[in-house]
C-alpha cells in the first residue's frame, strides 16, 4: 500500500444473514489514479463501495483517508471527508430542476436559510467549463436523457469538491457517444487530482482502456489486482468466474411465416417522452427475436401494448392471423401470448405463496376450476410441485412466501409458471438482470430450447452479449422506433450500438 | 396491514441483491394475539386508575364490567344483540381491505340502508314475512351497496382517494337522512322518527331481545372467509390485495372484481342498519346506528384486519360497550363515554404495540 | 343586500381560517412524504384543550399555547409511529382519529369543565377607514387578530417551499427520500419536524374552532366532534391545492364561504331541514376531490427505510 494512496480500506468484512459480501476485503486508490472494481452480481462490490460511501458499516477492518483511520457513519460523513458517488441509479429528483439537484444538501445560502440562487449558477458554469459538461441547469430532470442525467449526478459530487468519485455501473445504461464523452471525462478527472473509482460488471470491458489498476472481486474476496499493462480479457475473465460464455446457434428462420405482426404502433406517454413512435416489426414462429436498446426508449411501453394494458393510439397489431390491437391481458394470455415483466413486482407477488404464485397462471383455465366457483388449490399445489422441480428452484416450503426465494429462483419459478402454459409467443424483458451467472445459463437454455416446437420468443435486454448469443435477429429501438433489424450472425456490437442511439441512419427494414 | 405498497418486496434492485431468508413465521403466527393482550391490560389499566382517582371500589368495578354482559340475562342478551352491527360493520372494512380498498364509509352505509330498508318495512303491506322480511333486508344491503358503487366508481375511474371519499360521503349520507327523518319520512311530530314498521317485517326473535340477525351476521362472515379461501374470485382479491400491477398484468379484470367487492362490502353495512331497525327499534332514528360505524372499525382492527378473528373480535367489542349500561350505576362520576374512552385506548395500544412489534422483528 | 353579502363573506372568511391553517400543515407533513390523517383527531384535541385552557386560565393566549403544546405531543406521536416504526400511514391516521374522538368525548365529559361564558373580544380587530370598503371591507378588516395569523401564515409556507433551502430539503423528502439521505441530509429529522409542525398548526386550527369560528354561529366551547369533518375537509384541499399554500387559500375561502352560505340559507329558507343546507360544504368539498391531482410527491406515504 503507497503512502500516496488517498482511500485505503484494510481488512473490511460485512456479513448479511447467510451470507459474507465482504470478506477481509483490502483495496486502495492513489491520487489521479483510476482503479476499477471488477466482478460479477454477487461478488460484493455493491457492498464495498456502500461502506465506501458510508451507507454501511463494516462488521471489521478500517477504512483510511489520507493516511487517518475513520469512520463514516452516514453519507453525510463520506462528502465531508471528500468522497462523492455517482449512483447506478441515479439519485436524482425527477420533478426537481437540474440545478436544484446539484445544489441538493450544499445549497449555498445567504442568512443560512434562504438560497443564493445566483452564487450557485456562478459555480456550476464554472465547472462545467472546466470539464466540459454542458447542461441546461434550469431543465426538470425527468425531462432530460440518461446521459444528461449522469453528467448532473457528476456535477453533484464536483460541487461538493469530491477528492474521490465512485461511479457504480457508470455505462451500463447509456449509449456508445455518451460512454465515450464519459471516459473522456473521467481520465480529465482523474488527471486533475482526483482519484476514480469505476465499479463495473465483466459485461463493460471498455473501461480498461483508461484504467490504471483493476481489482477482481470474487464471492466477497478479491481475486487479485492488477495493473493495466498486465491485463488481458481472458485472463480478467477467468479470474471473475472461471467460464467463458459461449453463444449459442440459432436455425435461419427464413421463410417462415410470422406470429406476431407489429405495424406503425403509436402510443403517447405521459408528458411526451416515453412514448412509440411508429413502431413496425414481426417475430417468426420458432425464433428468437431480440430487441436491444437502452432502457428508457420505449421498451416498456412496447410490452404493455403487447400484452393489452395500454391501446395504441394507431398501428395494429397481428397475433396468430387475428387482430389484438383492441385485446386486453386477459385476451392475449387466453390465446398464448405470455410476458415476463423487467420489473418483478408484476410477475410475481411477494407475500403470496409459491403456490399462489404459481396460480397466477392457472387461476382462469377450467381445467382448474371446480364447480366453476372454487379454485382446485390441490390441482395447483400438484403444478407447482412439478415446476419446482423441473427448474430446480431452491425453497424452502411450498407455503412459504415468493420473496423468501432468491432472485434467481423467483426468476426461474415465474419463467416455469408462464412456460407450463405453452404460450406461442414469450416476451422477455430482462429476465436475466440481477441474477447469478447459474440461473442466467438456466433460463438461456430454457429459452432456447423452448422454441424447437415452433413456438417464438422475443427477448428485450439492454446486454448485447445476451443478445448475439441466443438470438436469431436483433431488433433495435430507439426513441419509440425501430432502427434497424439485424441477422444475429453477421451483426456486430458496434453497428448495434450505433443503431441504439440513432448514430446510424435509419433503416426501416425488416430482416 | 401492507396493502398500500404498489410494488413487493419481489422486486429486482440494482446490480446486487442480498436475498435473506425469512424466520420461521410460526411464532408470529401468535404475535397478535400477544399485542391485543398487551393492549387490552394496558387499556383497563388506564380506566382502573381512572376509577381509583376517583375514589371508588376498583376490584368490584371490573368485577361488574366482566360480568354483567356474561353472566346477567340483560347484560347478554345486550351484547349478543349489539354483535350484528358491530360484526357487519366490521365485515365492511374487512372485507374492502381485501383487495387494499379503505372503505372507512360504513357510518353511511349504515344509515342509508337503515332508512332504504325501513321504507319497505313500513310500506308494503300485504305480504307474508318472510317476503317482506327479505325485501326489507335486501333493500337495506342494496342501499348500501349503492353507496358502495359511488365509491368504486370514483376510485377505479377517477383515481379518487377513497378514505376521502367514503368519509365525505359518511357526512352527505347522515345529514341527507337526517333530512327525511324531518321531512318525507317522519312519522312522529317534531321527532326525527319514522312510522313504526309493519309487523310482517319484524325479525324474528330469541332470548328476550336478540334477533336472528346475529346469526345472520355470523353467516356472512363465515361465507367470505370461505370465498377468499376457496373460490376463484376470492383467489383474485387476494392477489389484488397483494399487488395491483401484478394482478392486472395476469389478466384480472380489477375494476370488475374491485367494484363488486366494494359494493359487497358496502351492502353490508346497509344491511346492518335496517337490522337496527326491524330487529330491535321497530322504527328508524337519527340516532340509531349512531358510533356504530367506528365501533366496527375497532372491531375490525382488533381482528387486525383478518376476516378469520372478525368474530371474538365483534365479542370484545361488544363486551367493552356493553358496560355502557352498567357504568349508569357509577354514572355519578364516570362519563357514559367510558367504553368510547376504552376502545379507542385499545385501538392506540395495538397501533403501538402492532408498530413496535414489526419493527423489533426487522 | 349589500349587508347581506357583506356579513355573509366575513362570517365565510373567519369560518374559513382554521380550515386554512389545518390545510397549511398538512400540507407541509404531505410535501415530506407523511400522510398526516388523524389531523382530524389532533384538531379534536386542540378544540379540547384549549377550550379546557381558557376556561380555567381566562386567557386566550394561554388557550392557544396550551394548543400549540397538545400539538407538539400528537405530532412526536404520529413522527415515532410512522417516521421511526414505519407503521402504515393510513391504518395510524385513522386509529388516531378515532381515538381522539373516544377521549376528548370521554375528558371533556368527565364534567369539570363548563361552558361559562368566552369572551373572545380582545382578538377582535376592526381597523377603520378600511372597514368600508364595500364587500371586501368587512372580511378582511373587521375580523379577527387570528384571521391576520393565518394569511400571513400562507406566505409564510410559501416562502419556505419555494425560497429556503429547508424547502429543498422538504420536496426532496416527498418525491425522493433516497436522494436527500445520500447528500448527508437527514430525511428522518426533516420529516419529524414537518410532522410536528402540522400538528402543531392542526391543534391551533383546532383552538379556533372551539373558541373562536363556533361562537359566530352556534355558541363557543367545546363538544364532541365538534371539529365536524373539517379536519378531513382540511386533507381534501390539501389535495385540491397541489399543495400550494395559495391555492389552498383559494379552496378554503370557497369552503368557509359555502359554509357561512348555508347558515344563512337556514334562516332564509324555514322551510327545509336544517340538514339539506349543512351538507353543502361537504359537497363542496366533494367536487374537490374530484377535481383536485397534479403532481403527487412520489414518496406520500410509503415508509422510508434506509438500507442498513
Amino acid at each position: 500500500m503507497a503512502t500516496s494512496s488517498v482511500i485505503e480500506l484494510r481488512e473490511i468484512t460485512k456479513r448479511f444473514p447467510g451470507i459474507v459480501a465482504n470478506d477481509h476485503i483490502s483495496f486502495d486508490v492513489r491520487r489521479g489514479e483510476i482503479h476499477a472494481l471488477l466482478g460479477e452480481n454477487g461478488a460484493g462490490k455493491s457492498t464495498l463501495m456502500k461502506i465506501l460511501f458510508g451507507i454501511y458499516q463494516p462488521d471489521a477492518g478500517e477504512i483510511r483517508i489520507q493516511g487517518a483511520p475513520v469512520v463514516l457513519k452516514s453519507p453525510a460523513d463520506a462528502i465531508r471527508h471528500g468522497i462523492g458517488m455517482v449512483h447506478q441509479e441515479l439519485m436524482l429528483i425527477p420533478e426537481f430542476t437540474a440545478l436544484e439537484n446539484i445544489i441538493l444538501g450544499a445549497e449555498p445560502a445567504w442568512g443560512a436559510v434562504f438560497v443564493d440562487t445566483s452564487r450557485a449558477r456562478r459555480r456550476i458554469a464554472e465547472l462545467s467549463r472546466r470539464y466540459g459538461l454542458t447542461v441546461n441547469i434550469d431543465a426538470r430532470i425527468k425531462d432530460l436523457s440518461v446521459g444528461e442525467r449522469q453528467r448532473i449526478e457528476i456535477l453533484k459530487t464536483l460541487f461538493r469538491d469530491a477528492d474521490v468519485i465512485i461511479f457504480d455501473e457508470p455505462t451500463s445504461s447509456i449509449g456508445p457517444q455518451d460512454k465515450a464523452r464519459l471516459l473522456k471525462l473521467v481520465r480529465a478527472l482523474a488527471d486533475d487530482g482526483r482519484a476514480v473509482v469505476p465499479f463495473i460488471t465483466h459485461k463493460l470491458p471498455e473501461v480498461f482502456e483508461i484504467c490504471d489498476r483493476v481489482t477482481v472481486l470474487r464471492n466477497g474476496h478479491v481475486e487479485g489486482v492488477y495493473a493495466r499493462a498486465d491485463l488481458s480479457p481472458e485472463q480478467l475473465t477467468r479470474a471473475m468466474f472461471g467460464a467463458v460464455l459461449g453463444s449459442a446457434s440459432q436455425p435461419s428462420t427464413r421463410g417462415r411465416d410470422a406470429i406476431l405482426t407489429v405495424t406503425d404502433v403509436t402510443l403517447g406517454g405521459p408528458g411526451g417522452k416515453q412514448t412509440l413512435n411508429g413502431v413496425s416489426f414481426d417475430v417468426k414462429r420458432g425464433e428468437i427475436l431480440g430487441i436491444a436498446g437502452v432502457s428508457g426508449n420505449g421498451q416498456v411501453e412496447l410490452g404493455e401494448a403487447l400484452l393489452g394494458l395500454r391501446r395504441a393510439d394507431r398501428g395494429t397489431i397481428v397475433f396468430d392471423g387475428e387482430d389484438v390491437t383492441a385485446c386486453g391481458p386477459a385476451e392475449m394470455l387466453a390465446r398464448g401470448y405470455a410476458h415476463i415483466f423487467e420489473d418483478r413486482a408484476m410477475n410475481a407477488v411477494g407475500d403470496l405463496s409459491l403456490r399462489d404464485n404459481v396460480a397466477l397462471s392457472f387461476y382462469s383455465s377450467p381445467r382448474f376450476t371446480k364447480a366453476g366457483l372454487l379454485l382446485d388449490y390441490a390441482k395447483i399445489a400438484e403444478t407447482c410441485a412439478g415446476i419446482v422441480e423441473g427448474y430446480n428452484v431452491k425453497y424452502g416450503h411450498a407455503t412459504d412466501e415468493m420473496r423468501t426465494l432468491s432472485g434467481g429462483n423467483q426468476q426461474k419459478l415465474i419463467l416455469g409458471r408462464i412456460l407450463a402454459t405453452f404460450p406461442m409467443l414469450i416476451c422477455a424483458h430482462n429476465p436475466t438482470k440481477g441474477l447469478d451467472l447459474a440461473s442466467c445459463h438456466f433460463i438461456y437454455d430454457r429459452l432456447s430450447r423452448y422454441i424447437e416446437s415452433g413456438n417464438s420468443v422475443i427477448l428485450v435486454s439492454e446486454d448485447l452479449d445476451e443478445l448475439l448469443g441466443i438470438c436469431g435477429r436483433i431488433a433495435v429501438m430507439y426513441e419509440g422506433r425501430m432502427t434497424g433489424i439485424r441477422d444475429a450472425a453477421s451483426a456486430t456490437k458496434e453497428e448495434i450500438g450505433g443503431l441504439m442511439t440513432g448514430d446510424f441512419p435509419v433503416s426501416r427494414g425488416r430482416g | 396491514m401492507a396493502a398500500f405498497e404498489a410494488e413487493s418486496q419481489a422486486t429486482s434492485g440494482g446490480a446486487e441483491e442480498i436475498e435473506v431468508s425469512r424466520p420461521g413465521s410460526e411464532a408470529s403466527r401468535y404475535l397478535p394475539l400477544g399485542y391485543l393482550a398487551l393492549s387490552l391490560l394496558l387499556s383497563y389499566g388506564v380506566i382502573g386508575l381512572v376509577v381509583w382517582s376517583l375514589g371508588l371500589d376498583v376490584t368490584g368495578f371490573f368485577k361488574d364490567m366482566f360480568l354483567y354482559p356474561l353472566t346477567t340475562q340483560s347484560g347478554l342478551s345486550t351484547m349478543l344483540r349489539r354483535i350484528s352491527p358491530i360484526l357487519l360493520s366490521s365485515l365492511t372494512l374487512a372485507f374492502a381491505f381485501r383487495i387494499g380498498f379503505w372503505n372507512v364509509g360504513s357510518p353511511g352505509q349504515l344509515m342509508v340502508g337503515m332508512i332504504a330498508g325501513t321504507w319497505v318495512a313500513i310500506h308494503l303491506q300485504g305480504l307474508p314475512w318472510f317476503l317482506h322480511v327479505g325485501l326489507t333486508l335486501t333493500t337495506g344491503f342494496g342501499a348500501g351497496a349503492l353507496l358502495g358503487l359511488i365509491l368504486a366508481y370514483a376510485k377505479f375511474h377517477f383515481g379518487v382517494n377513497e378514505v376521502l371519499l367514503s368519509l365525505l360521503l359518511n357526512f352527505v349520507s347522515q345529514y341527507s337522512v337526517t333530512a327525511l327523518l324531518y321531512g318525507p319520512m317522519q312519522g312522529r311530530p317534531l321527532l326525527p322518527y319514522t312510522a313504526p314498521i309493519l309487523p310482517s317485517a319484524e325479525l324474528p326473535r330469541f332470548f328476550g331481545r336478540v334477533h336472528v340477525g346475529v346469526l345472520l351476521a355470523i353467516t356472512l362472515v363465515l361465507i367470505t372467509v370461505a370465498v377468499i379461501r376457496y373460490t376463484r374470485f376470492g383467489y383474485m382479491m387476494r392477489v389484488m390485495g397483494s399487488s395491483m400491477a401484478a394482478a392486472r398484468a395476469a389478466g384480472i379484470d380489477v375494476v370488475r372484481v374491485g367494484t363488486i367487492a366494494v359494493c359487497v362490502s358496502a351492502g353490508f353495512s346497509g344491511l346492518a342498519g335496517v337490522m337496527e331497525v326491524t330487529g330491535v327499534y321497530g322504527y328508524g332514528f337519527d340516532t340509531i346506528v349512531q358510533g356504530i360505524g367506528f365501533y366496527g372499525m375497532i372491531s375490525a382492527f382488533i381482528a387486525f384486519g383478518r376476516l378469520g378473528y372478525l368474530i371474538p373480535a365483534a365479542v370484545i367489542t361488544s363486551m367493552v360497550l356493553s358496560t355502557g349500561e352498567l357504568v349508569k350505576a357509577y354514572s355519578k362520576v364516570l362519563p357514559s363515554q367510558t367504553p368510547q374512552l376504552l376502545l379507542g385506548l385499545i385501538a392506540f395500544g395495538l397501533l403501538l404495540t402492532t408498530a413496535l412489534g414489526q419493527r423489533a422483528s426487522r | 343586500m349589500q349587508a347581506a353579502i357583506e356579513t355573509t363573506l366575513s362570517l365565510g372568511m373567519l369560518i374559513a381560517i382554521p380550515i386554512l391553517i389545518a390545510a397549511l400543515g398538512e400540507a407541509i407533513s404531505e410535501r415530506a412524504g407523511v400522510l398526516n390523517i388523524g389531523l382530524e383527531g389532533v384538531m379534536e384535541w386542540g378544540a379540547l384543550v384549549g377550550f379546557i385552557a381558557v376556561t380555567s386560565f381566562q386567557s386566550l393566549v394561554v388557550g392557544f399555547t396550551a394548543a400549540l403544546m397538545i400539538g407538539v405531543i400528537f405530532g412526536l406521536v404520529v413522527a415515532i409511529l410512522t417516521v421511526s416504526l414505519h407503521a402504515n400511514q393510513f391504518y395510524t391516521g385513522i386509529v388516531l382519529w378515532i381515538f381522539s374522538l373516544g377521549v376528548t368525548g370521554f375528558i371533556h365529559r368527565m364534567g369539570f369543565w363548563h361552558a361559562s361564558t368566552l369572551d373572545t373580544s380582545p382578538l377582535d380587530v376592526v381597523i377603520p377607514p378600511f372597514d368600508r370598503i364595500p364587500i371586501l371591507g368587512p372580511v378582511l378588516f373587521r375580523t379577527n387578530a387570528m384571521t391576520y395569523v393565518a394569511l400571513v401564515l400562507t406566505l409564510m409556507v410559501w416562502v419556505l417551499f419555494e425560497k429556503t433551502r429547508a424547502g429543498l430539503w422538504i420536496k426532496a423528502a416527498g418525491h425522493r427520500p433516497e436522494a436527500l439521505d445520500t447528500v448527508g441530509v437527514s430525511v428522518v429529522r426533516v420529516r419529524y419536524l414537518c410532522v410536528v409542525m402540522c400538528s402543531v398548526l392542526a391543534a391551533i386550527a383546532g383552538a379556533h374552532i372551539s373558541l373562536i369560528a363556533t361562537g359566530l354561529y352556534y355558541s363557543a366551547g367545546f363538544f364532541e366532534g365538534i371539529v365536524a369533518g373539517r379536519g378531513w375537509i382540511a386533507i381534501i384541499l390539501v389535495n385540491f391545492g397541489s399543495w400550494r399554500p395559495l391555492r389552498i387559500l383559494f379552496g378554503a375561502i370557497l369552503i368557509g364561504a359555502s359554509w357561512a352560505l348555508q347558515i344563512r340559507l337556514q334562516t332564509l329558507l324555514p322551510g327545509y331541514p336544517v340538514h339539506v343546507f349543512l351538507m353543502l360544504p361537504y359537497v363542496v368539498a366533494l367536487m374537490f376531490l374530484f377535481l383536485g391531482r397534479v403532481s403527487f410527491p412520489e414518496a406520500l406515504g410509503r415508509a422510508y427505510v434506509r438500507q442498513r
